[in-house]
């Protein structure tokens, strides 16, 4: 018997966004992060999460001012790593945003995915230190547990009281489109009533040193698809969705965000590092297949774009093979808050809804000259007022991860 | 608990096991591992020798990459990518350069490398000055990918994190991923490595009594063909959280295996659970069979795995599941398994009639 048969899917259930969660550099909570993105807003730091000395420079778009969540991040930290933390915080913003009370969440059967790049690196990076001063047996147990990649959604299902599946996903700097993608599959599978989704991370050591020594961090701002490019920025952060079925929508007259319309993921199986421009063409033909749309339909791509060389013409290459010369808008939401690894797709998730919500595609900042190698309209620098119906995100990982995600504007979707 | 799962609609598919590929304490292959649990022999544990590491046996796997994987580029691999790739290998086959997934269970890519390529940044002239090529290897997603490179596998490409029942959640992952299209053939899995970081982390906590154990157990999804080993009829996990409502939520989610699957109680023929009902955590997922009216009676395998090749964490699911289908006997079964975290999650298998040799 066959798994699958595209005449007659598993499940009528189209999936819809109905909460967001963020935390960012440039800002805590939705509105605020909506802001940051309309003002096309920039922050870069110096690094205050570990030891600098030695770097030749050391700045990140880490996330600095928690404003009224400093408190419950404080609380949190007594028992999580930071990533964690992170998690929590934007979780409860999202089930908050959803309008349901924390008695019908009770009845509801919730389960959380969360994606991420390097899990609680922070926490690794103290037992390493800790074991080197005092030796293993000085490192507290908590410490050891805290380590493990899944307490960061199993901390969310533990503070929310949730009772459904609860896994991180490791698929690197694609985790955020993976975690929303399978979210949406669990949801469409009717395996839970809701799932928290989305992407973690935090700025650590381990990856500034890895980029750093890859010649990949850099030394100015961040730049996408810019001549003048010269790296990316380490960011964190996390970004939460709170996805359930369009009926289930419906029937509690939730807010609907949007429609996650298909999503697509393939491996490049050729390189650890390096982008694959067939590969990641086929992934994105992949995604219009599965949500039955065409190229023209996609009214702006938010797109991987990590401001090093290499991604950013390998990506713009993938995107016009499919697209042609009709390459929608294509933006860079790493120009504003760094590369936030396992968070990355997921805030840009999260970019792109409000931005279809609010009617602005987000620009990509500090753009100054055009590369002749990336011929797209990247929206510099100053965000555009449009109408939008059908935004594609990408995400793509170390390791040839690739995931392309395809979400329709809230206001179109229909029973 | 939901009563939306599957509305409406009839059993879900099951998903072939065509092919297992093992790297285990008990040696390299599938046939080597079913060969010994059939008889009943177990690895042996030894103790470190090495004073940085604490005083707790291991079943420790002898990785001879060189031979499986060939010597050529084998220095850039961690023993965590190599093990995956060779179990990885077993379970393709021969198959190449395909549209074929790999899922893979880990508590959080290889601690070692990740260890390693972070002390590297305070024991060199600078922080940066380290080996760019550790990096790839510290990325949790690193083993997952290596099998993909190796053996042009482009589809489906993840990795899944959950605790103890990690391997499981790939496996629902997986099938999953199966049942709503997005490939037709998925190898999953799960993986484990002993580390000194690993041996100090489990021993902080309780269980620290039992040998830890490691290695890498994958299973070939999908596809058709009458030689499947077994059927994956359901796999589910969540959490129960704590009490008596963990109980009932235990039982509630084999009661859900069977029903999706369109399974009665009384065709159930054997149980595994990860652990002996001697001990609190196998009694809990005995109740747990029970309480979905499975007769008590029923051919018990529970601790099989553990006995053979000791707590192996992050794999212990694939090595529960590779015994069940190396000595299970026909018919229906259930495997159950929980983490330390108020996990619980399981599993619906078919053996189908076989001829033993």
């Amino acid at each position: 018997m066959a798994l699958y048969d595209p005449e007659r899917p598993p499940s009528p259930r189209r999936v819809v966004v109905t909460g967001l969660g963020v935390i960012s550099n440039v800002g805590i909570g939705r509105d605020a992060f909506r802001d940051a993105m309309r003002e096309g807003r920039c922050v870069v730091s110096p690094i205050t999460a570990f030891d600098t000395a030695g770097y030749p420079y050391a700045h990140a778009t880490e996330v600095q001012d928690l404003g009224e969540a400093a408190e419950d991040y404080a609380a949190l930290a007594a028992s999580y790593g930071r990533s964690a933390c992170f998690a929590v915080l934007a979780a409860r913003q999202a089930i908050a945003d959803t309008g349901i009370g924390a008695a019908a969440l009770g009845g509801l059967d919730v389960g959380v995915m969360l994606g991420t790049t390097n899990g609680e690196s922070q926490v690794i990076d103290g037992i390493v230190r800790r074991w080197a001063a005092d030796g293993a047996e000085a490192i507290p147990t908590a410490d050891w547990n805290n380590a493990q990649a899944h307490r960061i959604a199993e901390a969310v299902s533990e503070e929310l009281d949730l009772t459904g599946d609860s896994v991180t996903l490791a698929t690197a700097c694609a985790a955020g489109n993976y975690a929303i993608g399978h979210a949406a599959d669990v949801i469409a599978a009717g395996e839970a009533d809701m799932m928290l989704c989305g992407g973690v991370d935090s700025v650590c050591r381990k990856t500034y040193s890895g980029f750093f020594r890859l010649n990949a961090v850099t030394p100015d701002r961040c730049r996408p698809f810019d001549a003048d490019r010269s790296g990316i920025l380490t960011g964190e952060g996390a970004a939460v969705l709170a996805l359930e079925s369009l009926d289930h929508a419906l029937a509690r007259g939730a807010r609907i965000y949007a429609e996650v319309l298909s999503y697509a993921t393939n491996c490049d199986a050729h390189h650890m590092v390096a982008p694959h421009r067939d590969s990641i063409a086929r992934c994105i033909r992949a995604a219009h297949a599965r949500a039955g749309i065409s190229p023209d339909q996609v009214t702006f791509i938010s797109a991987h774009g990590t401001g090093t060389r290499t991604n950013d013409v390998v990506e713009v290459g993938a995107i016009r093979d499919v697209f042609g010369e009709a390459t929608p808008p294509t933006i860079s939401i790493k120009s504003m808050i760094g590369h936030t690894m396992g968070a990355a797709s997921a805030m840009s998730a999260i970019a792109g809804i409000l931005g279809m919500e609010n009617d602005f595609i987000p620009p990509t900042v500090n753009f100054r000259r055009a590369d002749p190698e990336c011929p797209i309209d990247c929206v510099p620098n100053v965000a555009r007022l449009a109408r939008t119906s059908i935004f594609e995100n990408h995400g793509f990982a170390f390791g040839g991860n690739n995931a392309i995600l395809l979400m329709r504007n809230g206001r179109e979707v229909t029973a | 608990m939901s009563a939306v799962r599957h509305a409406g609609r009839g059993p879900a598919a099951p998903v072939a096991i065509r092919r297992i590929g093992v790297v285990s304490p008990l040696g390299t292959g599938f046939g080597a591992f079913g060969a010994a649990l059939a008889l009943h022999a177990r690895s042996v544990p030894t103790l470190p020798d090495d004073p940085s590491l604490p005083r707790r046996a291991a079943h420790l796997v002898d990785v001879d990459g060189a031979k499986h994987l060939g010597a050529k580029g084998l220095a850039a691999l961690n023993r965590m990518s190599q093990m995956s790739m060779i179990a990885c290998g077993e379970a393709l086959d021969g198959e190449r350069d395909a549209p074929v997934g790999v899922v893979l269970g880990t508590a959080g890519g290889s601690f070692r490398s990740i260890t390693d390529f972070v002390r590297s940044t305070y024991s060199g002239p600078a922080p940066h000055m380290i080996s760019p090529m550790q990096f790839p290897n510290t990325v949790m997603n690193c083993a997952a990918a290596q099998c993909a490179i190796r053996y042009g596998l482009t589809g489906v490409n993840s990795t899944v994190c959950a605790g103890d029942l990690s391997t499981l959640a790939a496996l629902a992952y997986a099938v999953r991923m199966l049942r709503a299209g997005h490939g037709d053939r998925i190898v999953a899995g799960g993986v484990e490595e002993y580390c000194d970081f690993t041996a100090w982390s489990h021993a902080a906590n309780a269980d620290a009594e039992a040998p830890m154990g490691e290695g890498a157990a994958l299973f070939a999804l999908g596809g058709g063909g009458d030689d499947a080993l077994g059927e994956l009829l359901g796999v589910a996990q969540r959490r129960v959280g704590n009490g008596e409502a963990a109980g009932a939520r235990r039982g509630a989610l084999v009661r859900e295996l069977l029903d999706d699957a369109g399974i009665a109680p009384d065709r159930v023929a054997w149980r595994m659970g990860s652990e002996t009902a001697d001990g609190e955590v196998g009694a809990r997922e005995q109740d747990a069979v029970a309480a979905a009216g499975i007769d008590a009676g029923v051919a018990d395998l529970s601790g099989l795995a553990t006995a053979a090749v000791g707590r192996t964490y992050a794999a212990s699911f694939g090595f529960q599941l590779a015994a069940a289908l190396a000595v299970a006997p026909e018919g229906v079964g259930v495997l159950t398994a929980s983490g330390p975290l108020n996990q619980f999650g399981g599993a619906l298998v078919r053996i189908p009639a076989r001829t033993r040799n």
